[in-house]
């Protein structure tokens, strides 16, 4: 059926018009700071969010790595405490020699770069603080601090308190994944959880043939954690398949 | 009275209202455009067909990790995946408590990439890919990458495009059996221009997304002073995430004409991207450096759905036209190394020069094996 020249000006005005509302929509969520952005992000996010930085302004220079220690109760009912275990090591094995990697290559590598953005966004006694531990001395043994008791803290500290609830969420959800993991690493009953993040840099374009690092970035080292966490066997083997996947060939 | 005063006032007179004839004309064409018929047929084909490659090359090497990743043992990062806010229809279709039903939905995901791949019943296959396909990364919010998201904003789009017009079971079985008969019809059909309408609006947002990714991500590199310097591809080959051969890596890094050239190439093919595609020739090195730049990022930092998805959309740029002439030429050649190599000499069909020099493929007493290239050979030399 040929269209009419009415139905066929009405069709290209529809496109126009579809076009030119994607346009300006799609502009104001990738032009930051304006007014709008914000309004018309929550309203088409996360769908239509994007961002199209690609590498850049600022190109990523520092490789940054989740690592953990763990300690449970042995036999003779001391706490005994592991050494350290490089997860994202583990996990980008599957990068290595492999022309199409599995997403586990992204997981902890992208959890650790939001989880130190929003360290970065405190202040620096709360930086401090949660460089401690969360755990503490009750009557004969131990237990966590409550959050509210912890969140109250690190918010005395400033006028941050979106900032401070922000990363004790990501900070929860990395005691709950560190506790799987080390559950299925070292099969035993996780008793309290720590980790920190180790970062390293290749030499600047200037230096890149040189011989000795130029650069030696310090761990920021996180305090324990009190482990809560489900161990169901059906997701720690699955966490324990991916180590046995991976691990040994890290 | 000049001849334009009297037409002006002719038209009061009668009623009606000159339109500028160039601003008309624009109009007329572009609804012609719009309406006629569908365009970039080839390239959406390829790009169904690219889209499917780079979405499996996403989900086949995950597979052994799917439960870990998006699965039963993904738990912990429910609280920050259900920030994000994602439709219900999209979260329930992947199972964070039971592994069978999480493997269904995975196995169901491939198999509508399979389909989609082919091209069966595209039209309603592209609407169930993108469920499914949005419904695993809505799972995890720390695994996709520019890639997935490129694939889930045109998804939409392309669910009012023609993707299997060409190289596609459908358009195969079209040609068996006839076209389909539609599911509305009657007062309800939907019109062909209609149809064509559509189509050719998802091009356009399709071609609009590209450039807008292109442009937004020259001018950030353009703020970065490793991109200016021209240092900055060394920074990307020696971040551990991406180096998938790191031989390979260091071997490019260490070669500083690629490393200014490639950054710099980067930056101002994307920033001139739309103003490249203006002129034929110049589009064609625009599609050229920047698939080249694609296959490089793909290759040495194993981003290829990205560079797969970001390929498949710069193809939308070639016209059905040029298409047809590449596919003319191409079989041409090989119908040319198929007839050398089965009669070690140059057939007269693919020698337009003189007469002359046609002949000794006669002359030898050789004749070519096809029968249509005889007759084809014969008709040559009797003109």
């Amino acid at each position: 059926m040929k269209a009419t020249p009415r139905q066929s000006k009405s069709m290209a005005i529809i496109a126009a018009v579809i076009v030119a509302i994607y346009v300006v929509v799609s502009l104001i969520i990738v032009i930051p700071q304006n007014p709008l952005r914000s309004a018309v992000s929550s309203a088409l996010s996360p769908y239509f969010s994007q961002s199209w930085r690609v590498f850049a302004p600022n190109i990523m220079k520092v490789n940054s790595d989740l690592s953990f220690q763990a300690a449970w109760y042995n036999e003779d009912g001391e706490l005994e405490k592991s050494g350290w275990v490089n997860i994202t090591d583990i996990e980008q094995a599957t990068v290595t020699g492999n022309l199409t990697p599995s997403r586990s290559q992204k997981q902890t590598w992208n959890a650790v770069s939001t989880y130190v953005g929003r360290y970065n966004d405190l202040n620096d006694e709360q930086r401090d603080r949660v460089r401690d531990t969360f755990i503490q001395v009750e009557g004969d043994g131990y237990d966590r601090i409550p959050d509210e008791e912890i969140v109250g803290e690190l918010e005395s500290y400033g006028e941050n308190s979106s900032d401070v609830v922000r990363f004790m969420r990501y900070d929860y959800m990395l005691m709950r994944y560190v506790t799987q993991f080390a559950t299925a690493y070292y099969g035993e009953d996780i008793e309290r959880v720590r980790w920190k993040v180790e970062r390293t840099r290749a030499n600047d374009f200037e230096h890149r043939f040189d011989e000795n690092a130029q650069f030696d970035i310090p761990d920021i080292v996180f305090g324990w954690r009190q482990s809560i966490a489900n161990t169901d066997p059906e997701i720690i083997d699955e966490f324990r398949d991916l180590i046995e996947r991976y691990g040994h060939r890290s | 009275m000049s001849k334009a005063q009297r037409l002006k006032k002719a038209a009061a007179a009668s009623g009606t209202r000159t339109a500028k004839p160039g601003r008309r004309s624009v109009v007329l064409r572009f609804a012609g455009w719009v309406t006629t018929e569908k365009h970039s047929t080839y390239s959406f084909a390829l790009l169904r067909i690219v889209y499917g490659a780079g979405m499996l090359i996403f989900l086949l090497p995950s597979l052994p990790d799917r439960h870990y990743l998006w699965g039963v043992a993904s738990g912990w990062v429910e609280p920050e995946a259900k920030r994000r806010g994602w439709w219900e229809i999209f979260r329930v279709l992947f199972s964070k408590d039971n592994a069978f039903l999480f493997d269904v939905a995975y196995g169901v995901l491939i198999m509508l990439v399979l389909i989609f791949i082919i091209g069966w019943r595209t039209k309603w296959v592209t609407p169930l890919l993108l469920l499914f396909w949005v419904g695993l990364q809505s799972n995890s919010m720390l695994l996709t990458n520019g890639g997935d998201t490129i694939m889930r904003i045109t998804l939409v789009f392309l669910m009012f495009a023609d993707l299997s017009q060409k190289w596609s079971l459908d358009a195969w079985l079209a040609s068996k059996r006839g076209a389909p008969k539609p599911v509305l019809r009657g007062r309800l059909a939907i019109p062909a221009w209609l149809g064509s309408g559509l189509h050719n609006t998802a091009l356009m947002l399709c071609c609009y997304q590209i450039i807008l990714v292109y442009v937004n991500s020259g001018i950030y590199k353009l703020l970065g002073d490793e991109w200016r310097n021209g240092s900055a591809v060394y920074y990307s080959l020696v971040i551990d995430e991406f180096r998938g051969f790191p031989l390979l890596s260091d071997l490019v890094w260490q070669i500083t004409p690629i490393v200014f050239i490639a950054s710099w190439v980067s930056i101002y093919v994307q920033l001139l991207f739309p103003l490249m595609l203006l002129w034929r020739p110049t589009r064609y090195l625009a599609l050229v450096l920047i698939m080249g730049m694609h296959l490089s990022i793909g290759l040495l930092l194993g981003l290829w759905p990205f560079s797969l998805a970001m390929i498949a959309l710069d193809l939308l740029f070639v016209r059905d036209s040029s298409w047809r002439r590449a596919i003319t030429w191409s079989s041409r050649l090989v119908r040319l190394t198929w007839a050398v190599l089965s009669t070690q000499k140059i057939p007269a069909e693919f020698i337009t020069t003189t007469r002359e020099e046609a002949s000794p493929v006669e002359a030898s007493g050789e004749r070519p094996l096809d029968p249509l290239q005889e007759a084809q050979t014969d008709e040559r030399v009797d003109a």
